[in-house]
């Protein structure tokens, strides 16, 4: 059985009692379906014989089933007439399906013979004999093809140059915009007001110590790159990480809200440990220290964004971020930023 | 009656000659063994999902164009959403019976994938895709890729919050390809994510058109070749490599595989009927800045999750320019973002579930 041909060459182990049906056609079915009787005659020799022994109760849960069936899909159509509802209209669609299935089923079963009928299985390999001919066939229209032989080679070049160039407006088209640079930044710039989706600016006594907000830069409300999430994490400035002493006046701190796993909003902060929980893959991050990943997929920190609070009580970025936001791709370098920040602790 | 028939026969014999090889196709013996049924669900499952999907397709508005929603489910009213979900919301709440057909449309893509998943272990665990029928067992592993692709396609058309977070993630997934990443996810959607509107009227040929047409071509041919090359059978009495048992094509085949269409249509109505899925009303539009904890794919969807969150927290650069994720990537080849041992020493210390974890403040749920 460890050969992958056995479907040919297996072994005839079995009767072929099968192949002589005269004899055995009529105890086939007529046993009512007992284990002993079962020889197989082919099908030449389908007699009406049934498998159950008293077929009216049969015929009458049949007929049960499609009665069934009909006042199911009658009320199916006066619930539907009426305004429908769900529920009444998927049981009675149920019942009136399943109705005509299962009477279907077991009229199949129990009122139908079953044989068991033989069939032979034929060779699926042609004869050595075919094989030649169709070699021959294909030789005749081969040196057809082949005593021309520079047409062909300039068919093949015309079918080539107009499957190249026939992609390019496909892929142009396509292309607009093209990646370029935009998943390098982020719509923020230098004074850029932190808003809510409403448009509202953030004023730096917005928010109690423990409490977050979504905010955009002004201008971009919803932008699904520049969403961030402002957390009140404490009432006095925190470093998160070396040269980031100036980036939380009045202890707000500015994550990107799109992880660097893959992408999904971080938004479930954790105050009394200070932890952002990214929903689609369970990665944690501290925040204390630079919204560093502990737990979880995620592989890098998320960036922060530098904030600042000039005086008149708004909070506005000191500039974009400054490294890529959100999760890895290809091109994304470090070198690329506007700032480079300095390498983290621990890294 | 009977002679009315006869006469029909005949035309038909007289003008395309398909007398004998009809005979034999009614003949034809098929072997019982519940488990040749497997693959019959998938089939008729895959009948029900064109059924019902046609008609959704009627009353479904592929554009991601913002609307104020102003329906009949009060709890919307007034918000901007797109017109994809409202028309998934209005199939759903106002259009007659379009609830029954949305969720046995949902229903029927779950049980569609699970019956091929069943009905290939019953292909492999009985050695049934050896010589000569590798072939089939081919096209029927493309089969369940497209099924997956699809259904996942599907699940992502209604643009309410969950699938959208669907979509952010397998931007993602895409961006995270070496080379042509970049380039591939921008090609599909458009732009970055969430694109320009293109991606759900472009997700939609895709999902009612072209991978349907692919699947039931294949399916065509897996049938095709099922039927020339014979079923395979468990040993028993009289049967053998060259002999087929079982009963025949008419009548008794009919009746039962024709019933059994009906069973599975009338099992998948009562779960469309009686059991909710996908209720997108309450989740909502789908925003950029929005998540929620339910986001979980359909179950034929979980292998990706589940290698999502058990991928190491890996990323290297590579010749100091360009970014390697984790799939890709080993760690201590070339230079390291992140030391990878620090994912799993500080694993367990985490539970956020745990009590007195944090407030829990969830800002934009």
């Amino acid at each position: 059985m460890s050969t992958g041909g056995d479907d040919q060459s297996g072994s005839d182990d079995v009767s072929t009692g099968g192949e002589n049906p005269g004899g055995t056609g009529p105890g086939a079915g007529s046993g009512g379906g007992t284990a002993t009787s079962t020889t197989a005659t082919t099908v030449e020799d389908l007699r009406l014989e049934i498998p159950v022994e008293r077929p009216r109760r049969a015929e009458n849960f049949v007929a049960l089933c499609f009665t069934v069936s009909v006042l199911a899909t009658i009320g199916l159509a006066i619930t539907y007439s009426l305004g429908g509802q769900p529920q009444a209209e998927g049981a009675l669609l149920g019942l009136g399906l399943a109705g005509i299935g299962i009477g279907l089923a077991a009229w199949g079963k129990y009122l139908m013979p079953q044989g068991p009928f033989v069939e032979d299985r034929h060779e699926l390999p042609t004869t050595e004999k075919d094989k030649q001919a169709f070699g021959a066939a294909f030789s005749r229209g081969q040196v057809a093809v082949e005593r021309r032989g520079f047409l062909g080679k300039l068919l093949g070049a015309a079918i080539g140059v107009f499957s190249i160039v026939g992609i390019f407006p496909f892929i142009r088209s396509l292309y607009n915009p093209r990646p370029g640079n935009q998943l390098d930044y982020t719509q923020f710039r230098r004074g850029s007001r932190l808003v809510q989706i409403n448009g509202r600016p953030v004023m730096a006594d917005d928010v109690d110590v423990g409490g977050v907000l979504t905010v955009f830069p002004e201008g971009h409300e919803g932008d699904a790159v520049s969403q961030t999430l402002l957390i009140r994490a404490s009432s006095v400035p925190i470093t998160t990480l070396p040269g980031r002493e100036t980036w939380s006046p009045h202890g707000y701190l500015a994550y990107s809200k799109l992880c660097t796993h893959a992408g999904c909003p971080v938004s479930l902060y954790q105050q009394q440990v200070q932890q952002l929980l990214c929903p689609c893959h369970q990665s944690v991050f501290t925040i204390l220290n630079g919204a560093r990943p502990i737990f979880g997929p995620a592989p890098r920190l998320i960036p922060q964004l530098p904030i600042m609070d000039n005086g008149d009580g708004f909070l506005r970025a000191q500039s974009d971020y400054q490294e890529p936001v959100g999760p890895g791709y290809w091109e994304r370098n470090t070198s690329t930023t506007l700032n480079p920040p300095k390498k983290a602790a621990g890294q | 009656m009977e002679d009315r028939g006869i006469e029909l026969a005949r035309w038909f014999d007289d003008r395309l000659g398909v007398a004998r090889i009809s005979k034999t196709a009614l003949n034809k013996i098929f072997p019982d063994h519940w488990s040749f049924l497997l693959g019959e669900i998938a089939m008729y499952s895959f009948a029900i999902i064109i059924i019902t999907g046609i008609f959704l397709t009627l009353f479904f508005v592929p554009s991601t164009k913002e609307v104020i929603y102003n329906g009949s489910y009060v709890p919307l009213r007034g918000q901007r959403v797109s017109e994809a979900y409202q028309s998934t919301v209005d199939i759903s709440l106002n259009v007659r019976a379009g609830l029954v057909m949305r969720q046995m449309h949902h229903w029927a893509a779950d049980i569609f994938a699970a019956a091929i998943v069943v009905h290939l272990c019953r292909i492999f665990f009985t050695g049934a895709f050896r010589r000569p029928r590798e072939l089939n067992y081919m096209i029927g592993l493309t089969m369940l890729i497209l099924v997956i692709v699809n259904g996942f396609i599907g699940y992502s058309l209604p643009d309410d919050q969950i699938s959208g977070a669907g979509l952010r993630i397998a931007f993602s997934i895409f961006l995270s390809i070496p080379i042509i990443g970049t380039w591939g996810a921008f090609l599909l959607w458009g732009g970055n994510f969430p694109g320009n509107g293109d991606i759900i009227p472009r997700f939609y040929s895709l999902h009612i058109l072209i991978l349907p047409a692919v699947i039931a071509g294949l399916l065509a041919a897996h049938l095709g070749i099922m039927w020339h090359q014979k079923h395979t059978d468990f040993p028993g009495k009289d049967k053998s490599n060259r002999k087929v048992v079982g009963s025949s094509f008419w009548p008794t085949y009919t009746a039962k595989t024709t019933g059994y269409f009906f069973i599975i249509f009338g099992g998948l109505a009562l779960l469309g009927g009686l059991f909710q899925i996908n209720p997108i009303w309450l989740y909502g539009s789908y925003e950029p800045y929005k998540v929620s904890y339910a986001v979980q794919p359909d179950w034929y969807m979980g292998w990706l999750d589940g290698a999502l969150r058990i991928m190491p927290a890996w990323e290297t650069q590579f010749a100091s320019r360009y970014l390697i994720s984790a799939p890709f990537s080993r760690p201590g080849s070339g230079r390291r973002t992140r030391p990878w041992s620090i994912t799993s020493s500080t694993g367990p210390a985490i539970d956020p579930f745990a009590p007195g974890s944090g407030s829990g403040s969830c800002p934009s749920t």
